[in-house]
């Protein structure tokens, strides 16, 4: 078979390939699907070309969002087979084939097609892309899998802090009317995107069965049962208590985050009245500059104090900081603009840490495919948050309230969500052994399992049987 | 960093898995190097705006 070399067996790496020659392919296929938070600078330009209002517009990206979760649900189980390689193709073909079908879509004044392409196929190679070097990185770094899952995840928020300037740049390059300048732009950052993805997807290599970092001994169950030794497949993870709670830990965590995110730049002028727009485009690139460092900072020291800590610290620690924002942030800017900034750090945090935690909870076998069914939080939290913070302020608004009254209810709705999460948090218990596969099953049944460390899975679980 | 080691048997890595090896060292050399680049770039047109935050 011609594409063959995709196959999972063709990407097993020797024994002495270097494993920190991974993280750039995952960081490359993350940092180009990231240009998905930078959709707002073509907004505006869109919202001419097609000559509509911003609602239509706004739905390319809610469609690629939803998709996005809809894809790493269903489609996780085949990725984690597949393994990254093929993955990382599947990803980077939809990711740039939906920047050029939407580029078709401008040039003949279909917004349908922009639908199609940016959102439905596009949005397909955001799931894809998202979870398909995770299970990979998990297993390459089963002694700091916070670092390394922060690391690519990292790549995910920098992603837009590429892509908004550059596509700015390449507007402006191509015509002194932005919307005249959409189907080239479209077509340059696809063929870039097309390129980098592809460069990640062709150096993906996975571990050799049974490798393992020189000196590296699994913890034994091991922070009060807090990380496994068993093995928890994709198929039995969802029937367990502890996949839903932490379902609602990332949806708490997501929907606090994305309240702040998505109003960022009216909400600090509202705050503040010397406040101007363009000062508030600085607000906004510093919120996303704590989203991008918060998932590698916070990921890594995951590993040092635990992940069910940490998730205690963004949620308890982060509603304390809502609290704080909601009853004294018009008193400072410095105050306002530094509690956000954590708040956000938090929120990158949490979806950073989540790969680790769940392969703590449910072991290495198909993380990547229960990650791909955990990330429909993701899309039920990008309809909640925006919703409870659009309404409530628009409601405010209309009963002639104006500056921080407007958010301050929205707010205190946040502080009550992220203690939610806190409590649904504080109940994840480690998985009842019922759901473990039997010995031999995990590498048995799955090839990816047998590829890349699933002996090892499996020898603990004797391990823990033993015991 | 250590990276070496099997800790058990049985695993065949891909046949011509040194060929693959020998392309894929330079060309995830050459990545991380364009990742760290995009990055700077993307940091530094950040806070270029962020600075007219405090202006």
């Amino acid at each position: 078979m011609a594409l063959s070399f995709l196959d999972r067996d063709h990407t097993i790496a020797s024994p002495s390939y270097n494993r920190w020659l991974f993280p750039p392919a995952a960081l490359a296929v993350h940092l180009s699907i990231g240009q998905v938070y930078a959709f707002s600078v073509f907004k505006t330009p869109l919202v001419d070309h097609f000559k509509t209002d911003l609602t239509p517009i706004s739905i390319i990206f809610s469609i690629a969002i939803v998709m996005l979760g809809a894809s790493a649900a269903v489609l996780g189980t085949w990725v984690e087979h597949s393994g990254p390689r093929k993955a990382m193709f599947v990803s980077a073909l939809c990711w740039a084939g939906g920047f050029f079908i939407g580029a078709i879509g401008i040039a003949t004044d279909q917004l349908w097609l922009v639908y199609l392409g940016y959102g439905v196929l596009g949005g397909i190679g955001l799931g894809v892309g998202y979870i398909s070097p995770v299970s990979t990185l998990i297993k390459w770094f089963p002694d700091r899998p916070g670092l390394a899952t922060g690391l690519a995840i990292m790549g995910f928020g920098g992603g837009a802090l590429i892509a908004s300037p550059l596509s700015t740049k390449l507007m402006s390059l191509y015509s002194d009317q932005a919307q005249d300048s959409l189907v080239p732009t479209f077509v340059t950052l696809g063929v870039i995107y097309l390129v980098a993805m592809m460069l990640g997807s062709f150096t993906a290599r996975v571990p050799a069965p049974g490798w393992a970092p020189a000196g590296y001994t699994p913890r034994a169950a091991g922070a009060g049962g807090m990380i496994t030794t068993a093995s928890v497949s994709a198929r039995n993870a969802i029937k367990t208590k502890t996949f839903w709670l932490l379902w609602i830990v990332l949806f708490c965590n997501v929907t606090a985050g994305i309240g702040i995110l998505e109003q960022a730049s009216p909400m600090i002028q509202d705050f503040f009245s010397d406040v101007d727009a363009e000062a508030a485009a600085g607000f906004v690139g510093l919120l996303s500059l704590a989203n991008m460092s918060g998932r590698f900072i916070w990921s890594s020291t995951s590993d040092v104090i635990g992940r069910k800590p940490i998730y205690m610290m963004y949620l308890g620690v982060g509603a304390v900081l809502y609290f704080i924002l909601a009853s004294s942030g018009t008193s400072s800017k410095v105050l306002f603009v530094a509690t956000a900034a954590i708040i956000l750090s938090f929120y990158g945090g949490g979806f950073a840490t989540v790969p680790a935690y769940l392969k703590d909870m449910f072991g290495g076998f198909e993380v990547g495919a229960i990650h791909g069914r955990l990330l429909t939080a993701w899309s039920a939290a990008g309809v909640a948050g925006p919703l409870i913070v659009n309404s409530i302020a628009d409601h405010r608004k209309a009963a002639g309230l104006q500056g921080a009254d407007l958010y301050s209810l929205s707010l205190y709705i946040m502080v009550g969500v992220l203690v939610v999460g806190f409590l649904a948090n504080l109940g994840v218990r480690p998985v009842p052994e019922r759901f473990h596969e039997r010995t031999g099953t995990a590498a048995g049944r799955d090839p990816a399992a047998a590829g890349a460390g699933g002996d090892v899975d499996v020898r603990d679980e004797r391990e823990v049987r033993n015991r | 960093m250590t990276t070496t080691g099997s800790t058990t048997a049985g695993g065949t890595p891909a046949p011509g898995h040194s060929r693959q090896d020998a392309i894929a060292v330079p060309l995830s050399i050459f990545l991380w190097v364009l990742v760290a680049v995009a990055l700077a770039y993307g940091v530094i047109s950040t806070l270029n705006k962020v600075v007219q935050l405090f202006s």
